[in-house]
Protein backbone atom coordinates (compact mmCIF):
# COMPACT_ATOMS: atom_id res chain seq x y z
CA UNK A 1 0.00 0.00 0.00
CA UNK A 2 2.68 2.57 1.02
CA UNK A 3 4.68 1.27 -1.85
CA UNK A 4 1.40 2.01 -4.68
CA UNK A 5 0.79 5.42 -2.79
CA UNK A 6 4.62 6.59 -3.36
CA UNK A 7 3.52 5.47 -6.99
CA UNK A 8 0.90 7.35 -7.12
CA UNK A 9 2.68 10.34 -5.75
CA UNK A 10 4.88 9.59 -8.57
CA UNK A 11 2.25 9.91 -11.03
CA UNK A 12 0.65 12.59 -9.96
CA UNK A 13 4.28 14.46 -9.58
CA UNK A 14 5.33 13.43 -12.93
CA UNK A 15 1.54 14.58 -14.71
CA UNK A 16 2.14 18.02 -12.91
CA UNK A 17 5.61 17.71 -14.25
CA UNK A 18 4.17 17.69 -17.56
CA UNK A 19 1.59 20.18 -17.47
CA UNK A 20 4.10 22.87 -16.83
CA UNK A 21 6.37 21.65 -19.60
CA UNK A 22 3.67 21.99 -21.88
CA UNK A 23 2.17 25.14 -20.26
CA UNK A 24 5.70 26.91 -20.25
CA UNK A 25 6.63 25.85 -23.54
CA UNK A 26 3.31 27.60 -24.59
CA UNK A 27 4.31 30.65 -22.99
CA UNK A 28 8.12 30.69 -24.29
CA UNK A 29 6.63 29.88 -27.87
CA UNK A 30 3.99 32.99 -27.80
CA UNK A 31 6.58 35.04 -27.08
CA UNK A 32 8.88 33.93 -29.72
CA UNK A 33 5.95 34.41 -32.27
CA UNK A 34 5.67 37.68 -30.95
CA UNK A 35 9.37 38.60 -31.14
CA UNK A 36 9.16 37.25 -34.60
CA UNK A 37 6.22 39.24 -35.02
CA UNK A 38 7.65 42.55 -33.85
CA UNK A 39 11.17 41.97 -35.76
CA UNK A 40 9.31 41.73 -39.13
CA UNK A 41 7.46 45.04 -38.23
CA UNK A 42 10.70 46.70 -37.25
CA UNK A 43 12.29 45.17 -40.52
CA UNK A 44 9.69 46.17 -42.50
CA UNK A 45 10.27 50.02 -41.49
CA UNK A 46 13.69 49.48 -41.89
CA UNK A 47 14.68 49.88 -45.43
CA UNK A 48 16.85 47.07 -46.63
CA UNK A 49 19.08 47.22 -50.55
CA UNK A 50 17.41 50.00 -51.25
CA UNK A 51 18.49 51.70 -54.60
CA UNK A 52 20.89 54.87 -55.10
CA UNK A 53 18.94 57.05 -57.01
CA UNK A 54 21.99 58.91 -58.23
CA UNK A 55 23.89 55.49 -59.58
CA UNK A 56 21.64 52.86 -59.90
CA UNK A 57 21.45 51.33 -63.06
CA UNK A 58 18.40 48.99 -64.06
CA UNK A 59 19.51 45.24 -65.31
CA UNK A 60 18.27 43.80 -68.42
CA UNK A 61 15.79 41.56 -66.67
CA UNK A 62 14.56 44.22 -64.35
CA UNK A 63 13.74 46.59 -67.74
CA UNK A 64 12.11 44.07 -69.39
CA UNK A 65 9.91 43.36 -66.23
CA UNK A 66 8.97 46.67 -66.35
CA UNK A 67 8.18 47.38 -69.88
CA UNK A 68 6.13 44.32 -69.42
CA UNK A 69 3.97 45.83 -66.74
CA UNK A 70 3.71 49.44 -68.52
CA UNK A 71 2.46 47.50 -72.01
CA UNK A 72 -0.23 45.99 -69.79
CA UNK A 73 -1.41 48.82 -67.81
CA UNK A 74 -1.79 51.12 -71.05
CA UNK A 75 -3.92 48.41 -72.26
CA UNK A 76 -5.93 49.46 -69.61
CA UNK A 77 -5.59 52.70 -70.23
CA UNK A 78 -3.09 53.34 -67.34
CA UNK A 79 -0.23 55.81 -67.75
CA UNK A 80 2.03 55.75 -64.93
CA UNK A 81 3.34 58.84 -63.32
CA UNK A 82 6.63 58.92 -61.39
CA UNK A 83 5.75 59.71 -57.99
CA UNK A 84 7.09 61.50 -54.80
CA UNK A 85 8.59 60.54 -51.97
CA UNK A 86 10.19 57.97 -51.97
CA UNK A 87 13.78 56.75 -50.98
CA UNK A 88 14.64 59.66 -48.40
CA UNK A 89 13.31 61.86 -50.71
CA UNK B 1 17.28 42.65 -55.83
CA UNK B 2 17.26 45.79 -54.82
CA UNK B 3 13.89 47.47 -53.61
CA UNK B 4 12.60 51.18 -53.53
CA UNK B 5 10.56 52.60 -50.37
CA UNK B 6 7.08 54.66 -50.39
CA UNK B 7 7.40 57.26 -48.05
CA UNK B 8 4.49 58.70 -48.32
CA UNK B 9 2.52 56.97 -45.52
CA UNK B 10 3.18 54.75 -42.31
CA UNK B 11 2.90 51.99 -43.90
CA UNK B 12 6.49 52.90 -45.90
CA UNK B 13 6.21 49.71 -48.18
CA UNK B 14 9.49 48.32 -49.24
CA UNK B 15 8.53 47.72 -53.19
CA UNK B 16 10.55 45.53 -55.66
CA UNK B 17 10.02 45.97 -59.29
CA UNK B 18 6.43 45.63 -60.50
CA UNK B 19 5.27 45.33 -56.85
CA UNK B 20 2.36 47.40 -55.58
CA UNK B 21 2.16 48.83 -52.23
CA UNK B 22 -0.17 48.74 -49.73
CA UNK B 23 -2.56 50.90 -51.34
CA UNK B 24 -2.56 49.10 -54.73
CA UNK B 25 -1.87 52.73 -56.82
CA UNK B 26 1.43 52.80 -56.35
CA UNK B 27 4.33 50.72 -58.35
CA UNK B 28 8.48 50.10 -58.80
CA UNK B 29 8.48 50.34 -62.24
CA UNK B 30 12.34 50.81 -63.25
CA UNK B 31 13.31 50.97 -59.97
CA UNK B 32 11.24 54.41 -59.22
CA UNK B 33 8.30 54.50 -57.62
CA UNK B 34 5.36 55.57 -60.05
CA UNK B 35 1.45 56.60 -59.26
CA UNK B 36 -1.10 54.73 -61.08
CA UNK B 37 -3.79 57.22 -60.75
CA UNK B 38 -2.53 60.61 -61.72
CA UNK B 39 -5.14 62.05 -64.06
CA UNK B 40 -7.61 59.35 -63.36
CA UNK B 41 -10.45 59.45 -61.32
CA UNK B 42 -13.22 56.96 -60.97
CA UNK B 43 -15.48 58.87 -59.48
CA UNK B 44 -16.44 62.03 -60.28
CA UNK B 45 -19.81 64.41 -58.37
CA UNK B 46 -20.70 67.68 -57.79
CA UNK B 47 -22.13 67.49 -54.37
CA UNK B 48 -23.03 69.94 -51.48
CA UNK B 49 -20.66 70.42 -49.42
CA UNK B 50 -22.47 69.15 -46.13
CA UNK B 51 -22.35 65.75 -47.78
CA UNK B 52 -18.72 66.23 -47.01
CA UNK B 53 -19.57 66.58 -44.30
CA UNK B 54 -18.36 70.61 -44.31
CA UNK B 55 -20.73 72.56 -42.01
CA UNK B 56 -18.75 75.61 -41.11
CA UNK B 57 -16.92 76.04 -44.50
CA UNK B 58 -18.66 78.12 -47.12
CA UNK B 59 -22.41 76.43 -46.24
CA UNK B 60 -25.01 75.37 -49.17
CA UNK B 61 -22.05 75.95 -51.93
CA UNK B 62 -21.31 73.04 -54.65
CA UNK B 63 -18.01 70.81 -54.07
CA UNK B 64 -16.64 69.25 -56.99
CA UNK B 65 -15.58 66.37 -55.88
CA UNK B 66 -13.24 63.24 -57.24
CA UNK B 67 -11.62 60.50 -56.34
CA UNK B 68 -9.23 57.55 -57.72
CA UNK B 69 -9.14 53.76 -56.95
CA UNK B 70 -7.27 52.37 -54.00
CA UNK B 71 -6.63 53.28 -50.60
CA UNK B 72 -4.22 53.02 -47.65
CA UNK B 73 -6.50 52.08 -45.10
CA UNK B 74 -8.24 48.65 -45.12
CA UNK B 75 -11.50 49.76 -42.77
CA UNK B 76 -14.15 46.80 -42.21
CA UNK B 77 -17.01 49.11 -42.54
CA UNK B 78 -15.87 50.89 -45.12
CA UNK B 79 -18.58 52.76 -47.16
CA UNK B 80 -17.06 53.32 -50.65
CA UNK B 81 -15.22 49.66 -50.68
CA UNK B 82 -16.16 49.31 -54.36
CA UNK B 83 -13.41 51.41 -54.90
CA UNK B 84 -11.41 51.89 -52.12
CA UNK B 85 -10.44 48.36 -52.18
CA UNK B 86 -9.48 47.97 -55.88
CA UNK B 87 -6.71 48.72 -58.43
CA UNK B 88 -7.33 51.15 -60.82
CA UNK B 89 -6.65 48.15 -63.31
CA UNK B 90 -10.37 47.09 -62.13
CA UNK B 91 -12.06 50.51 -61.88
CA UNK B 92 -13.75 52.35 -64.86
CA UNK B 93 -11.21 55.76 -64.69
CA UNK B 94 -11.89 59.06 -66.57
CA UNK B 95 -8.99 60.70 -68.24
CA UNK B 96 -9.08 64.21 -66.06
CA UNK B 97 -6.40 65.98 -65.27
CA UNK B 98 -5.61 68.46 -63.36
CA UNK B 99 -6.43 71.40 -65.51
CA UNK B 100 -9.65 69.84 -66.54
CA UNK B 101 -10.55 69.55 -62.70
CA UNK B 102 -10.58 72.70 -62.37
CA UNK B 103 -12.30 73.30 -65.63
CA UNK B 104 -14.91 71.33 -64.98
CA UNK B 105 -15.15 72.41 -61.69
CA UNK B 106 -15.43 76.29 -62.72
CA UNK B 107 -18.32 75.03 -65.31
CA UNK B 108 -20.07 73.32 -62.49
CA UNK B 109 -19.90 76.77 -60.51
CA UNK B 110 -18.41 75.09 -57.34
CA UNK B 111 -16.48 77.25 -54.98
CA UNK B 112 -14.22 73.82 -54.13
CA UNK B 113 -12.88 70.81 -54.76
CA UNK B 114 -12.70 67.78 -52.81
CA UNK B 115 -10.82 64.97 -53.19
CA UNK B 116 -12.38 62.24 -51.16
CA UNK B 117 -14.63 59.09 -51.85
CA UNK B 118 -11.38 56.74 -51.42
CA UNK B 119 -8.57 58.89 -49.84
CA UNK B 120 -6.58 61.80 -51.20
CA UNK B 121 -3.68 60.38 -49.58
CA UNK B 122 -3.06 57.65 -52.30
CA UNK B 123 -3.39 59.95 -55.08
CA UNK B 124 -1.20 62.50 -53.36
CA UNK B 125 0.04 64.01 -56.83
CA UNK B 126 -2.85 64.75 -58.35
CA UNK B 127 -4.34 66.36 -55.48
CA UNK B 128 -1.24 68.85 -55.16
CA UNK B 129 -1.29 69.64 -59.07
CA UNK B 130 -5.02 70.50 -59.43
CA UNK B 131 -4.85 71.92 -55.71
CA UNK B 132 -2.26 74.08 -57.17
CA UNK B 133 -4.19 75.30 -60.26
CA UNK B 134 -7.61 75.69 -58.41
CA UNK B 135 -6.24 77.90 -55.98
CA UNK B 136 -4.83 80.20 -58.92
CA UNK B 137 -8.47 80.84 -59.86
CA UNK B 138 -9.48 80.93 -56.04
CA UNK B 139 -11.39 77.73 -55.93
CA UNK B 140 -10.61 76.05 -52.62
CA UNK B 141 -9.36 72.69 -52.07
CA UNK B 142 -10.73 70.21 -49.25
CA UNK B 143 -9.28 67.00 -48.48
CA UNK B 144 -11.45 64.07 -46.86
CA UNK B 145 -9.20 62.12 -45.29
CA UNK B 146 -8.06 59.22 -42.75
CA UNK B 147 -4.86 61.62 -42.40
CA UNK B 148 -2.71 58.27 -42.06
CA UNK B 149 -0.14 60.47 -43.75
CA UNK B 150 3.62 61.33 -43.23
CA UNK B 151 4.77 64.73 -42.20
CA UNK B 152 6.33 66.01 -44.62
CA UNK B 153 3.63 65.11 -47.61
CA UNK B 154 1.55 66.99 -45.68
CA UNK B 155 3.63 69.72 -44.49
CA UNK B 156 4.28 70.44 -48.20
CA UNK B 157 0.66 70.02 -49.40
CA UNK B 158 -0.87 72.36 -46.79
CA UNK B 159 -0.02 75.56 -48.09
CA UNK B 160 -2.43 74.54 -51.03
CA UNK B 161 -5.32 73.27 -48.77
CA UNK B 162 -7.82 75.45 -47.12
CA UNK B 163 -10.51 72.57 -45.16
CA UNK B 164 -9.97 68.60 -44.44
CA UNK B 165 -12.70 66.94 -42.79
CA UNK B 166 -10.74 64.20 -40.85
CA UNK B 167 -12.19 60.47 -40.06
CA UNK B 168 -10.62 60.33 -36.75
CA UNK B 169 -11.67 56.57 -36.13
CA UNK B 170 -11.63 55.75 -32.31
CA UNK B 171 -9.34 56.57 -29.97
CA UNK B 172 -7.38 53.47 -29.61
CA UNK B 173 -4.35 51.76 -31.75
CA UNK B 174 -6.10 48.40 -31.04
CA UNK B 175 -9.41 49.99 -32.45
CA UNK B 176 -7.11 51.20 -35.76
CA UNK B 177 -5.28 47.57 -35.60
CA UNK B 178 -8.00 45.81 -35.75
CA UNK B 179 -10.61 47.81 -37.72
CA UNK B 180 -8.36 49.41 -40.75
CA UNK B 181 -4.60 47.34 -40.05
CA UNK B 182 -3.24 50.63 -39.15
CA UNK B 183 -2.04 52.93 -36.23
CA UNK B 184 -3.59 55.92 -33.77
CA UNK B 185 -0.54 58.38 -33.46
CA UNK B 186 -0.18 58.94 -37.16
CA UNK B 187 -3.29 60.53 -37.52
CA UNK B 188 -3.69 62.31 -33.83
CA UNK B 189 -0.03 63.78 -35.38
CA UNK B 190 -1.45 64.55 -38.79
CA UNK B 191 -4.61 66.82 -36.98
CA UNK B 192 -2.46 68.75 -35.16
CA UNK B 193 -0.01 69.43 -38.34
CA UNK B 194 -2.79 70.36 -39.94
CA UNK B 195 -4.54 73.15 -37.02
CA UNK B 196 -1.36 74.49 -37.40
CA UNK B 197 -1.26 74.90 -40.92
CA UNK B 198 -4.48 77.05 -41.08
CA UNK B 199 -6.30 74.35 -42.88
CA UNK B 200 -9.72 74.37 -41.35
CA UNK B 201 -10.58 71.03 -40.05
CA UNK B 202 -13.79 69.33 -38.93
CA UNK B 203 -13.43 66.14 -37.37
CA UNK B 204 -15.91 62.84 -38.31
CA UNK B 205 -16.41 59.72 -35.97
CA UNK B 206 -18.65 56.58 -37.26
CA UNK B 207 -19.71 55.04 -34.21
CA UNK B 208 -19.94 51.38 -34.81
CA UNK B 209 -21.87 49.39 -32.57
CA UNK B 210 -19.91 46.76 -30.13
CA UNK B 211 -16.97 48.78 -31.41
CA UNK B 212 -16.29 52.28 -30.70
CA UNK B 213 -19.95 53.11 -29.26
CA UNK B 214 -18.98 53.06 -25.13
CA UNK B 215 -19.21 56.66 -23.05
CA UNK B 216 -15.41 56.33 -22.71
CA UNK B 217 -14.94 56.08 -26.18
CA UNK B 218 -16.81 59.77 -26.57
CA UNK B 219 -15.41 61.49 -24.23
CA UNK B 220 -11.79 60.41 -24.73
CA UNK B 221 -12.09 61.40 -28.59
CA UNK B 222 -13.93 64.81 -27.10
CA UNK B 223 -11.51 65.68 -24.70
CA UNK B 224 -8.75 65.14 -27.37
CA UNK B 225 -10.03 67.57 -29.78
CA UNK B 226 -10.80 69.90 -27.37
CA UNK B 227 -6.89 70.15 -26.19
CA UNK B 228 -5.99 69.43 -29.17
CA UNK B 229 -7.69 71.49 -31.92
CA UNK B 230 -10.17 73.82 -29.70
CA UNK B 231 -13.79 73.59 -28.59
CA UNK B 232 -14.75 75.51 -31.56
CA UNK B 233 -13.52 72.85 -33.56
CA UNK B 234 -17.16 70.41 -35.64
CA UNK B 235 -17.22 67.11 -34.53
CA UNK B 236 -19.60 65.12 -36.85
CA UNK B 237 -20.85 61.39 -35.35
CA UNK B 238 -22.22 59.44 -37.94
CA UNK B 239 -24.52 56.44 -37.82
CA UNK B 240 -22.87 53.04 -38.74
CA UNK B 241 -25.10 51.12 -41.70
CA UNK B 242 -23.73 47.73 -42.42
CA UNK B 243 -20.90 47.63 -45.08
CA UNK B 244 -18.35 45.21 -46.91
CA UNK B 245 -17.48 43.08 -44.14
CA UNK B 246 -19.37 44.56 -40.85
CA UNK B 247 -22.61 43.36 -42.62
CA UNK B 248 -23.48 41.18 -39.06
CA UNK B 249 -23.63 44.60 -36.78
CA UNK B 250 -26.56 46.51 -36.75
CA UNK B 251 -27.27 49.74 -37.35
CA UNK B 252 -26.01 52.23 -34.84
CA UNK B 253 -28.62 53.16 -32.29
CA UNK B 254 -30.22 56.61 -32.44
CA UNK B 255 -29.78 56.68 -28.75
CA UNK B 256 -26.80 56.24 -28.84
CA UNK B 257 -25.46 59.26 -30.96
CA UNK B 258 -27.78 61.33 -29.13
CA UNK B 259 -26.11 60.41 -25.84
CA UNK B 260 -22.31 60.82 -28.10
CA UNK B 261 -23.48 64.33 -28.88
CA UNK B 262 -24.41 64.90 -25.18
CA UNK B 263 -21.21 63.38 -23.64
CA UNK B 264 -19.32 65.63 -26.44
CA UNK B 265 -20.98 68.98 -25.52
CA UNK B 266 -20.24 68.30 -21.59
CA UNK B 267 -16.82 67.80 -22.63
CA UNK B 268 -16.71 71.06 -24.22
CA UNK B 269 -16.60 70.95 -27.56
CA UNK B 270 -19.50 73.75 -29.14
CA UNK B 271 -20.30 72.04 -32.30
CA UNK B 272 -21.19 68.33 -32.06
CA UNK B 273 -23.45 66.91 -35.37
CA UNK B 274 -24.89 63.97 -36.30
CA UNK B 275 -24.81 62.43 -39.91
CA UNK B 276 -27.14 59.52 -41.73
CA UNK B 277 -30.06 60.29 -38.93
CA UNK B 278 -33.40 62.44 -39.45
CA UNK B 279 -32.64 64.23 -35.77
CA UNK B 280 -32.96 68.35 -36.80
CA UNK B 281 -31.24 68.99 -33.18
CA UNK B 282 -27.98 66.99 -34.29
CA UNK B 283 -28.00 68.63 -37.75
CA UNK B 284 -28.74 72.26 -36.72
CA UNK B 285 -25.79 74.85 -35.36
CA UNK B 286 -26.26 76.74 -32.45
CA UNK B 287 -24.50 79.69 -31.30
CA UNK B 288 -22.38 78.72 -28.07
CA UNK B 289 -23.49 82.29 -26.40
CA UNK B 290 -27.22 82.22 -26.54
CA UNK B 291 -27.98 78.86 -27.64
CA UNK B 292 -30.15 80.14 -30.63
CA UNK B 293 -30.23 78.19 -33.72
CA UNK B 294 -27.58 79.95 -36.05
CA UNK B 295 -28.35 77.35 -39.07
CA UNK B 296 -31.21 74.76 -39.60
CA UNK B 297 -30.70 72.11 -41.85
CA UNK B 298 -32.56 69.37 -43.14
CA UNK B 299 -30.15 66.82 -44.59
CA UNK B 300 -27.95 68.99 -46.59
CA UNK B 301 -30.36 71.71 -47.34
CA UNK B 302 -30.10 74.43 -45.34
CA UNK B 303 -33.36 76.22 -44.12
CA UNK B 304 -32.51 78.93 -42.64
CA UNK B 305 -29.24 80.78 -42.17
CA UNK B 306 -29.14 83.36 -39.05
CA UNK B 307 -25.37 84.21 -39.77
CA UNK B 308 -24.41 87.58 -40.70
CA UNK B 309 -20.49 87.87 -41.40
CA UNK B 310 -19.52 84.95 -39.37
CA UNK B 311 -21.29 86.29 -36.40
CA UNK B 312 -25.18 84.92 -34.62
CA UNK B 313 -27.22 87.76 -35.72
CA UNK B 314 -28.71 87.51 -32.45
CA UNK B 315 -26.14 88.26 -29.94
CA UNK B 316 -23.50 89.34 -31.81
CA UNK B 317 -21.09 86.30 -30.78
CA UNK B 318 -18.28 85.27 -33.58
CA UNK B 319 -18.83 81.51 -34.87
CA UNK B 320 -15.74 79.88 -36.00
CA UNK B 321 -15.51 78.54 -39.72
CA UNK B 322 -14.70 79.91 -42.77
CA UNK B 323 -18.39 81.54 -43.83
CA UNK B 324 -17.39 83.45 -47.45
Amino acid sequence: MKKLLKTQQNRILAYILLVSIIFIGGIIQENMLLMTKNQNIHAALQPKNLIDKATQTLSEKEKQQSEKIKTQLLKKGIVPKEALYWNND
Amino acid sequence: MSTIQCQLCPRYCTLTIGQTGDCRVRINLDNKLHTLVYGNPCAIHVDPIEKKPLYHFLPQSAAFSIATAGCNLHCKYCQNWQISQSSPQDTHNYDLPPQKVVDEALKAHCKSIAYTYSDPTIFYEYTTDTAKIAKQVGIKNILVTAAYINQQPLLDIAPHIDAANVDLKGMSDQFYNDMSEASLQPVLDALITMKKQNIWIEVTNLVVPTWNDSDHDFSLLAKWIVKNLGASTPLHFSRFWPRHQLKNLPPTPVETLIRAREIAMNAGLHYVYLGNIPDRQGNNTYCPHDKEVLIRREGFKILENNLINGKCKHCQTPIAGVWQ
